[in-house]
């Protein structure tokens, strides 16, 4: 078991009110799986990836990640966790824009304290995987939208972390950057990898193995996908 | 997380914003090239002097009676106080003088004018240059036979023969003890800032012979070039030891020590150099000042690559190691611009002022220290700032 999370719940405090987000959630997810998080806006997708994802704290609850009791971590260790069990994509992407695709992917193995050779030897690695190996000194404002999602994706797996964690990663993307994402995600699930994606979509959702369903921070269905679709790339 | 990495980003992240950086660093520019010039040229100054007094053989002492009731004759100096005085071995060389005034007529028979005779030997050049038109300086032959011989400056040769050029010629110069006829063997060029000045007129004449119209065999002080001017308080005592033996006496005789006095304008130069250094401690503290403002404007701009790096798992402490670097690397390049600065200032104005500015490699050690300490102190609160945010804030930030 990746991630087993028992009645979850955050609230934020906002002036004079309070917003719970997350209002009990239960979750796990096995090795292997390829999660799809749905939902209405609102609904509390994205704080739930952000706990998942250890960048934001829960309000009362469980989260166990990978054996780990994420709620009892601070500090060095949370910072651990984040960057040896956790590769985060966002929909904005989030990259460095004054450094290259190469030093963008080798950040991670920075802060996990690997040397400059080993560094570029993985990150090479993982921007083949992702199909960039030809542009690998160009920097995100010489890249696509899709090009710049497949730097992060390449950036998230160099550490081989426990779980892939995408918040809308085609969100910002044209439908066929978004099926070219969805293609690579799928030969990482294929791999091996875990992953758990928020989408807006269904035609997105397709192409994972399961989909849950939030509705006002509680998760209203989780059923399997019946026929997963494949990613074509043209 | 590696030091050659964050320096690297740290100097791409300085230069890649040259003007914001030269404008933070102008604080830490202005003080450490401040204190570079001072120092430099303090440091050339004094060199100067101390070249000055040395080139001038005036590495020594001059010793003279003290003159008081108590001053016997016999305790005068004499030439063979001077001997004795040779003897020593860490003298290289001595020089006596004789100081007497005299009149000498001029051209217009009804007019006079006084004139300072400077009685000593070929010993007195090694003191004091002294430059000739014409003729030759006092030769030791001179002085072994009590040659009765002067050198005159220009403008008084000008006086009281209408030309400069009047070696062979004889003058008639009145003393206290009587007048005497004496041969011209040099003329000593006058510079033109002493004829303004209408300093009195200084002859110079083998010590023997004004000893001889004087009719004494004292002389009024020798000053005595050392070998080891490290030694020289030493040496000088010792000097004054061997005189009372030889005199037989005690108590009698001073010493100046010129070098000393070259200490006491150096010191007053240290002074300044002090006071001057304190104004630019203070302007390297605004320079400090300067470098948090805009180390904390740094860290708020870049809110969002602090979520990113968190995100990806940077921990607190790589992060304010990020941005400290960052201070210091911004207030170390100051200080390195600010020694070139106030090194070619300095040399600059040396060459104005004629003084060779001197670099001291322990000041600009010293400095470059200071200008990264002060990045530490100031770099320190915006780091701990940047490390302390909370990842989802942070990439949420816009
Ligand atoms: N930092 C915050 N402070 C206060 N309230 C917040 C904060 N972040 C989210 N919320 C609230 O929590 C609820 C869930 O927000 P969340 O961002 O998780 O929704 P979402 O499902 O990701 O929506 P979307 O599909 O629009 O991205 C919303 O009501 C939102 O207003
Ligand atoms: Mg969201």
């Amino acid at each position: 078991m990746i991630i087993q999370v028992e009645k979850l719940r955050k609230v934020y405090h906002t002036g004079r009110f309070a917003v719970e987000a997350i209002r009990g959630v239960n979750l796990t997810v096995e090795k292997g799986e390829f999660l799809a998080i749905m939902g209405q806006s609102g609904s509390g997708k994205s704080t739930m990836m952000n706990i998942l994802g250890c960048l934001d704290s829960l309000t009362s609850g469980r989260y166990i990640l990978d054996g780990e009791d994420i709620a009892s971590l601070k500090g060095k260790k949370i910072a651990a966790i984040r960057n040896r069990k956790i590769g985060f994509v966002f929909q904005s992407f989030n990259l460095l824009p004054k450094l290259t695709a190469l030093q963008n992917v080798e950040l991670p193995m920075m802060y996990a304290g690997l040397r400059a050779k080993k560094r570029r030897e993985a990150a090479l690695i993982a921007l083949n995987k992702v199909g960039l190996s030809d542009r690998v000194h160009h920097k995100p404002s010489e890249f696509s939208g899709g090009q710049n999602q497949r730097v992060a994706i390449a950036r998230s797996l160099v550490n081989s972390p426990a779980i892939i964690l995408a918040d809308e990663p085609t969100g910002n993307l044209d439908s066929r950057s978004g099926e070219e994402i969805m293609a690579i995600f799928q030969k990482l699930n294929d791999e091996g990898a875990t992953i758990v994606m928020v989408t807006h979509e269904p035609d997105i959702a397709k192409h994972t193995k399961r989909v849950a369903t939030f509705k006002d921070g509680l998760i209203v269905s989780d059923v399997a996908v019946t026929g997963q679709k494949k990613a074509v790339v043209n | 997380m590696d030091l050659f990495e964050t320096a690297r980003s740290a100097l791409a992240s300085v230069f890649g914003n040259k003007m914001r950086s030269i404008l933070t660093m102008l604080g830490i520019i202005i003080g450490i090239s401040s204190v570079i010039m001072i120092t430099s040229i303090g440091n050339g100054f004094q060199q100067m002097i101390t070249g000055e007094f040395e080139s001038m053989g005036l590495n020594g002492v001059e010793i003279y009676p003290n003159y008081n009731e108590t001053l016997n004759n016999s305790d005068l100096l004499t030439m063979d106080d001077v001997e004795l005085i040779k003897q020593h071995p860490e003298t290289s060389f001595v020089a006596p003088f004789w100081r007497a005034t005299g009149e000498v007529a001029l051209k217009n028979p009804a007019e006079s004018e006084d004139f300072i005779a400077m009685g000593t030997t070929e010993s007195y050049r090694m003191i004091q240059p002294v430059e000739l038109s014409y003729g030759r300086f006092i030769a030791e032959t001179d002085v072994e036979r009590h040659a009765k011989v002067v050198l005159i400056d220009e403008t008084l040769a000008r006086e009281i023969f209408g030309r400069t050029e009047v070696v062979g010629e004889t003058v008639r110069c009145a003393f206290w003890s009587g007048s005497v006829e004496l041969t011209i063997i040099g003329v000593v060029k006058v510079e033109a800032v002493i004829a303004f000045m209408e300093m009195q007129h200084v002859v110079y004449m083998p010590i023997t012979a004004v000893m001889d119209i004087y009719s004494t065999d004292t002389i009024d002080s020798m000053f005595v070039n050392v070998k080891d001017t490290e030694k020289i308080s030493r040496t000088a005592e010792e000097y004054v030891r061997l005189l009372e033996i030889s005199h037989d006496n005690e108590d009698k005789y001073r010493v100046n020590n010129i070098m000393q006095q070259m200490d006491a304008i150096t010191n007053v130069f240290s002074y300044v150099t002090t006071f001057i250094s304190f104004v630019a401690a203070i302007s390297l503290l605004v320079g400090g000042i300067g470098v948090m403002n805009i180390m904390l404007v740094t860290v708020t701009e870049r809110t969002r690559e602090i979520g990113i790096r968190k995100a990806l798992g940077a921990t607190d402490g790589n992060i304010s190691f990020q941005f400290l670097v960052e201070a210091i690397i911004l207030t170390a390049v100051g200080g390195i611009i600010g020694i070139i600065v106030g090194y070619s200032g300095s040399v600059a104005i040396g060459n104005a002022i004629e003084i060779k500015a001197v670099l001291s490699i322990p000041m600009v050690i010293i400095t470059v220290l200071i200008s990264s300490f002060i990045g530490i102190i100031f770099g320190v609160y915006p780091a701990r700032k940047a490390s302390k945010m909370d990842p989802i804030d942070a990439l949420r930030y816009e």
